[in-house]
């Protein structure tokens, strides 16, 4: 049994290809080992103190986000909100304040629960994930990082140092919804991310949209839009669409049935948010609580 | 042990009549209690959220004002559990499938509505000492009632199981939706 604190990146990932596992809030790592999901590691080694993971920095391509950035910050951080919102509704939905306070981006996407919140709005922002091990650093698009419930292409012995988004196209945003039954320390029963770019007409350039909770990873689904109009008749294709490509499960939380009916509604809320924020309308992160979806006032 | 039809031996001289030790007799006080609820349904996915409750109880003389209000509050908090959220679950062999709070789910601070109370003083007859009767349970009897009442009134039929999850009042709004259609009389209400 071992802990240690790392100060810098390389310390981190020279631990880990000594066997440690890393361990930024513990929010995932400590829960489940206390539910009999897995035993706490061995040797564990704390990145919640490097600098270098805790930053958002911005410049003209777009903004990398340090694994260790908070949730708490992320939902409140002007870059995110103005820029990626889907993300900042994503993360203010996570467990309670308490959570979001330590849980970390990085946590939240390595961790591979298909239930994770912050994971849908990065897939349809299509970022990319940057892995580092003391052999070097790669990067892989988020879509390539989950390979099953709680399983990641990432080695035992890669960190997860950071997040990249590309900048915005003009006249286009994202949002992110889900199912909830209560307003704290809940797990999305389903969930869905919409990223919207509208051509100077008002019709749907491109469009992406991600399913939280309905199959053994977060997934994106293809629906044909584009040319379209962001009305009605938009909105029933994508919660079609969305409906008929889950492949939900059963399990305390909802029936697949119920699952693959509310995904539906789900998805053509986060793409009909999307499509109002590209337009220009102000809807304040996070969408659940601002337009009353689910539990919310 | 003694067996046939004799007269029992009378009761001890204080319990007479059924009176305690201070001469008060237990239950000659009834309380009352009234709640209204203000729940929203979200008709899509069966989700309903208490906005507002107004809780009337007739206690009696509130002998601890804060201990009562904090009684009702929380009374209330725990009814609203039992309505929606909260229920245990068991496999085919007996076994708990949601022994913790993080499948069992409790109301948070976060779900807690507006709480009105008022008290209704004194309580009339047959109250106890300075006029006081009982709070205790009376604050989570009436709300989960009354939770049921509000949402039948958005789907049009009352959910008949507890907790009313969002799962069960979807499919509760939806075998209406359908028996109205199969009945000619079309749509949502």
């Amino acid at each position: 049994m071992s802990f240690l604190i790392a100060r810098s990146i390389d310390d981190a990932v020279a631990a880990m290809a000594q066997g440690a596992r890393p361990v930024a809030g513990g929010s995932d790592l400590v829960v489940g080992a206390r539910h009999g999901v897995d035993s706490l590691p061995d040797d564990l080694v704390a990145i919640d103190r490097i600098r270098e993971l805790a930053q958002i920095e911005v410049n003209t391509d777009g903004c990398a986000i340090g694994a260790g950035v908070t949730h708490a910050r992320l939902m409140v951080d002007e870059t995110i909100v103005r820029r990626y919102p889907g993300l900042a509704d994503a993360a203010a939905l996570v467990g309670s304040p308490a959570t979001r306070n330590v849980g970390t981006v990085g946590g939240n996407i390595m961790n591979g629960s298909p239930a994770m919140d912050t994971g849908a709005p990065l897939l349809v922002l299509e970022a990319t994930v940057e892995l580092r091990s003391e052999v070097g650093t790669r990067t892989l698009p988020i879509a390539g990082l989950w390979t099953g419930p709680r399983h990641t292409a990432a080695s035992a012995t890669e960190l997860c140092t950071s997040i990249f988004l590309s900048t915005p196209r003009d006249r286009s945003s994202s949002a992110y919804v889900r199912l909830e039954y209560r307003r704290a320390m809940e797990i999305a029963v389903v969930g869905a991310a919409a990223s919207v770019q509208l051509n100077d007409d008002g019709t749907i350039a491109a469009t992406k949209i991600a399913l939280t909770a309905v199959a053994p990873t977060v997934v994106a689904i293809s629906v044909d839009l584009i040319g379209r109009p962001a009305d009605e008749q938009a909105l029933a294709m994508v919660a079609a669409a969305a409906s008929d490509q889950a492949t939900p499960i059963s399990d305390l939380r909802a029936s697949d049935h119920y699952r693959r009916h509310t995904i539906g509604v789900m998805a053509k809320r986060a793409f009909d948010a999307a499509a109002r924020r590209a337009q220009g309308e102000h809807i304040a992160v996070p969408v659940n609580r601002t337009l009353g979806i689910g539990a919310s006032s | 042990m003694a067996t046939g039809s004799e007269t029992p031996a009378p009761y001890p001289e204080l319990a007479t009549n059924c009176v305690g030790d201070q001469g008060v007799a237990a239950w000659a006080g009834p309380q009352f209690s009234c709640h209204a609820v203000h729940v929203r349904v979200d008709r899509e996915t069966g989700v309903a959220r208490v906005l507002d409750v107004s809780a009337a109880h007739d206690s009696g003389t509130i002998l601890n004002p804060l201990g009562a209000l904090g009684q009702i509050e929380g009374g209330i908090t725990m009814g609203i559990g039992q309505a929606l959220s909260e229920g245990t679950r068991y496999d085919d062999t007996g076994r708990q499938l949601n022994p913790g709070l993080l499948e069992y789910k409790l109301q948070t601070a976060a779900d807690t509505p507006t709480v009105r109370t008022c008290f209704i003083e004194p309580g009339g007859e047959g109250a106890g000492p300075r006029g006081a009767k009982g709070l205790a349970e009376a604050p989570n009897v009436a709300t989960a009632a009354a939770i049921s009442n509000a949402i039948a009134q958005v789907i049009g039929q009352p959910v008949r199981q507890l907790p009313m999850t969002a799962e069960r009042v979807w499919l509760t709004a939806n075998e209406l939706l359908h028996s109205e259609i199969s009945n000619g009389t079309g749509g949502e209400s």
